[in-house]
């Protein structure tokens, strides 16, 4: 064990003893002998050599300690160590740790001698005082660490608030500053505690006792045993020499190899250094690489762009003559040769397309070349331009008369136009991209030729439709018409119509046999020939517009701009029609200019012969208007315009016959009837059902209808009231009409009409009683004017005032003579003056065969009231039947109550009346 | 009795049909039938004074447009109508505005404002607050109402006609037909009998020569 630490730690001095001695030895040692004097305690310590001093290889110890008292000092102490055994330890140097200024840890420097500068650096400590500068090198590395850290912890702990302290320099471990001052304490409280040991240790006092009780004997023979001893060590002492002899020349083999082991590093090191210098020798050349790499890049790119500058500029320039002679010269009417050139064109647009450099307009044969294809594109534009409108000039006068006034179908031009003309479409779309101001030439050229056409064929078209719509009259109107050739003519008659339309809500001024009230100026079968004209106006025009619509989309390419598909499309190939380009709805109106105005005149003309066709013909525009809601936004704008038109003309036509029905008042000298109105609501309501069934306007038709009977029982009051002193009474009037507006609203199942039938149900009956009230004289006293008094009501009243029934009779007027009088004797005159206002009463005042003839009069009073045939004659003959039964028995009851022994009685008795009444319904 | 063209506008579905025929009958129409163009006359009184008042009540779809520039040009007010359920609806509007100024030709139009079916509430997708800053911005009024539940139905109707007296007062033929005692002496011969044409006329004193 000692000499394994001989061996690696001393290379120079084998004999030093103190390096036999391991650091705790050393340390008890030393307090023994230094600081037990002093009362000092050591810290930490190792040993090392003075590099100061050369040749010498001495061992000294560094010793850290510190005074265990008020105000500790740490303090190194630098103790020399005995040559001999017997000598005592001395302290060379002492120094107090605060004048110390560094302390490197790792010196890098001068080294002595060059094999050892690395192993130097490694174990040296150097210590620079504010005297002197100290270098030395540790013994171990391990004991050079453990003093600096606890040298370290001292520092901090010690001096920690002192301005002077060692700074250390090249300290490995800085995480070990963190100092827990206890452990310092703890360090210094060891020491101190160790202090009194023995110099023996308890492991040698061990093997001290196992020695001693191996040798019990030793006990009671020292002697022998200290001989013995000695005579061990000696063994020992001999066979150690004897070993070190031995070793020696493995040492100095050792040694060489460790020399040679230094060779080699030192060659190592120079190689590295060598490779170093190499290696960035060669980041150098890297860089300088890189540089150039990207200036490659550079060129690169550079040269990119400029051949595709070149390409460029060379699409341009190399644009073969060939293309340009072809464009000049080559035969557009030719198949082959214009697609040719269609194909030449269109490199010509893309050479011109070029986006050049900013420069290079600047360069002569550039400019030339530009200039020159430029030139190519405006001619051939140009020759484009011509060449298409010469096609449409040649077409237009090629297409010729197509149409014949009076033909029911209008001309396509899918055969004659559209197809001629769709091969230049190409050109058509060169020129729309190549030159804007000749393509919008060309489109009103497009125009120009072919709007005289489908102005000529749409005037005619519709024209026949009018002619149509005339022929059908009924021969008196037709006469009022006269016939309808010329446009002069036409118009002159529009303003006719028009005029008579608008004052034709006074009636008197209408034509001599038209009645507002009615529809049967015209047949039913005539205003059904004007719808199925108009059908057929729409349902011609509406393709003939699609067609075009396609061609021109097709030729002019106006789709690119927006094609809105529409959500509620039904099919969607359907839909693809639905362009609603601006250019392209503007050319249709153009193309379409007069058909607008000749659809609205068609309308005003049916509507001027008969307004009530509005219905019909509002229905089939709404129809056609859902029809084509995806066929274009022209169409649909020309239709759904037309609609609100034809929206209006139903309503001022309703808004009209409603204020007619408002001044209408029947004639005074004539019994009144049905009111005109009521019949003709009727007549409207059948057909307009028939019309608008399954239409989808007909919550148009109900708003109508609401307006309408609105009017209509404003219009029976007010008749009712202007009928007061007329043949008619009031009341009669509100029966009739209101029974038969109950009635016509039932049979023709109009439910959304429900309240108006409840009200004219409710009308009716308050009507109906009010009348038989009326005509049967009670409760109305001025009925019987004729008759001094209602004597009856009256009896009815004084005896209701009297405690006693009977006592009536003791009343003046109210004697048994009177009543006798006006039972028997009436006189005829009288009966006479009453025809005018029948009553009961008076027909109760006749001798019998007077009340029969009462009643017949009063039956034929009604009839005469009511209209001829009414169902409601049996109605109200039945209930004055039942009310003059109630009077009869009333009276036969009042003069039983207060003529009790008068032996008075009514002449005749309930069966003779109602024998009388069914005499009269039977000769009825 | 002076006569109030007013024009009811907004898109497909948003309830115009149901607003008018609420205001003019006082009923409210459930089933949705697409208007092509219905008009109704209507006598209300208004700050004490008899108006008549015909509404044109237009369709929203957008098939219809073509007649549009036509009733507003006649139209002197117009209720611009939109549904709090649908975001389009509202958007639709500003060019509907646009196109009125532009037909009328001037920024000082009398105008509604109106948010309908108030009273879907759970299925609101546009704001209270949206709607009365589009308004500020326009000078507008602005309601929510319901057709449904018949809040501020009147209102709409009300407030343009007087947004119209305001800016065309009524001229003095008229105040002499109905022989309205007439404090002020404003009126003169120099008035124009027209209505004047724009709002800087208010006043009414404007000597033409």
């Amino acid at each position: 064990m000692i000499m394994g630490t001989n061996r690696t730690t001393t290379p120079y001095n084998t004999t030093n003893i103190i390096q036999m001695q391991d650091i705790t030895s050393i340390k008890s040692r030393l307090n023994e002998e230094l600081f037990s004097s002093t009362q000092e305690s050591c810290l930490t310590l190792c040993r090392v050599y003075d590099l100061t001093k050369k040749g010498k290889e001495r061992v000294y110890i560094l010793c850290a300690c510190i005074y265990p008292k008020a105000d500790p000092q740490p303090t190194i102490h630098l103790i020399k160590i005995p040559e001999k055994s017997t000598e005592t330890c001395k302290k060379k140097t002492s120094l107090l740790l605060r004048d110390i200024k560094t302390i490197d840890c790792a010196p890098d420097k001068r080294s002595t001698t060059k094999t050892n500068a690395r192993a130097e650096k490694e174990r040296g400590i150097d210590i620079i005082h504010v005297d002197r500068e100290y270098s030395f090198a540790c013994v171990t590395n391990e004991e050079k660490q453990e003093f600096l850290i606890t040298l370290r912890k001292v520092t901090a702990h010690y001096l920690k608030d002192s301005k002077q302290k060692p700074k250390f320099i090249n300290f490995e471990s800085d995480d070990q500053l963190i100092v827990n001052p206890k452990d310092v304490e703890d360090m210094s409280r060891k020491t101190l505690q160790m202090e009194p040991s023995d110099a023996i240790t308890q492991q040698e006092e061990d093997d001290l006792t196992s020695l001693m009780s191996e040798y019990d004997f030793a006990i009671k023979d020292a002697e022998r045993f200290v001989e013995m001893l000695q005579q061990r060590l000696t063994d020992l002492d001999i066979a150690n020499v004897e070993t070190v002899m031995a070793s020696e020349k493995g040492a100095v083999q050792l040694m060489n190899m460790l020399d040679k082991a230094v060779d080699e590093i030192t060659k190592t090191d120079t190689r590295l250094s060598l490779y170093e210098k190499k290696l960035s020798s060669v980041a150098d050349a890297v860089k300088i690489m890189s540089r150039k790499d990207s200036l490659i890049q550079i060129e690169t790119s550079n040269v990119l762009k400029l051949t595709e500058a070149l390409d460029n500029l060379l699409s341009m320039q190399d644009f073969p003559d060939e293309y340009i002679h072809l464009l000049q010269n080559n035969d557009l009417t030719n198949d082959d040769s214009r697609t040719m050139c269609t194909q030449a064109a269109n490199h010509l647009n893309q050479a011109l397309s070029v986006q050049l450099q900013p420069g290079m307009e600047k360069m002569v044969a550039v400019r030339q070349k530009r200039e020159l294809l430029e030139q190519t594109q405006k001619s051939f534009s140009l020759r484009v331009k011509n060449f298409l409108s010469n096609k449409f000039l040649y077409c237009a006068s090629e297409y010729g008369e197509r149409f014949q006034i009076g033909a029911n179908e209008l001309p396509r031009h899918t055969e004659k136009i559209a197809k001629q003309l769709l091969p230049y479409s190409p050109l058509c779309q060169w020129l729309k991209v190549a030159d804007q101001q000749h393509f919008k030439d060309v489109c009103q050229a497009y125009i120009s030729h072919i709007r005289p056409i489908y102005s000529h064929e749409l005037q005619g078209f519709i024209e026949s439709a009018r002619l149509g719509v005339q022929r059908g009259l009924p021969s008196a109107s037709e006469k009022k018409i006269g016939s309808v050739t010329s446009l002069t003519a036409r118009n002159q008659q529009k303003q006719i119509l028009q005029t008579q339309t608008s004052t034709g809500s006074s009636g008197s001024s209408g034509p001599v046999d038209y009645d507002p009230f009615s529809l049967r100026n015209t047949p039913k079968e005539y205003r059904q020939r004007c719808d199925k004209i108009f059908e057929r106006v729409l349902s011609q025009v509406g393709p003939v517009i699609r067609e075009e619509q396609w061609f021109c989309v097709n030729f002019f390419k106006f789709l690119e701009e927006e094609t809105i598909s529409t959500d509620n499309a039904p099919e969607s190939t359907e839909s693809i029609e639905n362009f609603s380009s601006t250019g392209l709805k503007q050319m249709l109106s153009d193309l379409f200019e007069p058909l607008d105005a000749e659809l609205k005149s068609l309308i005003s003309y049916i509507r001027s012969v008969e307004p009530y066709i509005v219905l019909y013909l509002f229905v089939r525009m709404s129809e056609y208007t859902i029809a084509v809601q995806n066929f274009g936004a022209f169409l649909n704008k020309l239709f759904a315009g037309n609609l609100i038109l034809l929206k209006r003309d139903v309503d001022s036509y309703i808004s009209d016959v409603c204020s007619r029905i408002n001044d209408y008042r029947p004639s005074k000298s004539r019994r009144v009837g049905i009111l005109p109105f009521v019949t003709y609501f009727a007549e409207f309501t059948e057909e307009a059902e028939t019309v608008f069934d399954k239409s989808q306007r007909a919550v148009d038709l109900h708003r109508v209808y609401k307006n309408l009977v609105a009017a209509i029982f404003r219009g029976i009051e007010s008749c009712a009231m202007s009928a007061g002193d007329g043949k008619t009474p009031p009341s009669m009037v509100r029966l009739e009409n209101y029974h038969q507006m109950q009635h016509i609203i039932g049979i023709n199942k109009l439910s959304v009409l429900d309240n108006e039938k409840q009200e004219a149900r409710k009308n009716y009956g308050t009507a109906k009683d009010e009348y038989e009230r009326e005509y049967c004289g009670f409760p109305f006293e001025k009925l019987h004017v004729n008759f001094s008094e209602n004597f009856f009501d009256r009896v009815d009243e004084l005896r209701k005032r009297l405690t006693k029934d009977e006592d009536v009779q003791y009343h003046n007027d109210f004697g048994v003579i009177e009543l006798r009088r006006l039972v028997r004797e009436h006189p005829p005159k009288e009966v006479h003056n009453c025809l005018t206002g029948i009553s009961i009463q008076m027909i109760f005042s006749r001798v019998f065969s007077q009340v029969k003839k009462g009643l017949e009069i009063l039956y034929r009073k009604v009839e005469k009231h009511l209209s001829e045939n009414s169902s409601l004659m049996q109605a109200i003959w039945h209930d004055i039947q039942s009310l003059v039964l109630e009077e009869h028995e009333r009276m036969t009851k009042l003069i039983a109550q207060c003529y009790p022994n008068s032996n008075i009685q009514l002449d005749f008795t309930v069966d003779n009346l109602l024998s009388f009444f069914a005499e009269i319904a039977h000769s009825n | 009795m002076r006569e109030y063209k007013l024009v009811v506008l907004g898109s497909g579905g948003v309830g115009k049909s149901a607003l008018t025929v609420q205001f003019v009958q006082g009923i409210f129409v459930e089933k949705y039938d697409p208007t092509i163009e219905d008009s109704y006359r209507k006598q209300v009184e208004v700050d004490g004074i008899q108006s008549m008042l015909e509404i044109l009540d237009t369709a929203g779809t957008e098939q219809f447009t073509a007649m549009r520039d036509l009733y507003m040009k006649n139209g002197q007010g117009f209720v611009l109508v939109y549904s709090i359920t649908a975001q389009s609806t509202y958007n639709d509007l500003v060019d509907l505005r646009d196109t009125i100024l532009k037909v009328k030709d001037t920024t000082d139009v009398p105008m509604v404002l109106v948010g309908n079916k108030c009273d879907l509430e759970d299925e609101r997708v546009v704001g209270k607050e949206v709607g009365q800053t589009l308004a500020r911005n326009w000078c507008s009024t602005f309601l929510e109402t319901s057709a449904k539940l018949k809040v501020n139905v009147n209102e709409i109707f009300f407030d343009l006609v007087r947004q119209i007296n305001k800016r065309t007062p009524v001229n003095k033929d008229k105040n002499k037909k109905r022989n309205v005692p007439q404090s002020n002496t404003i009126s003169s011969s120099n008035v124009n009998n027209g209505q004047p044409t724009d709002g800087n006329n208010t006043n009414g004193c404007c000597v033409l020569l």
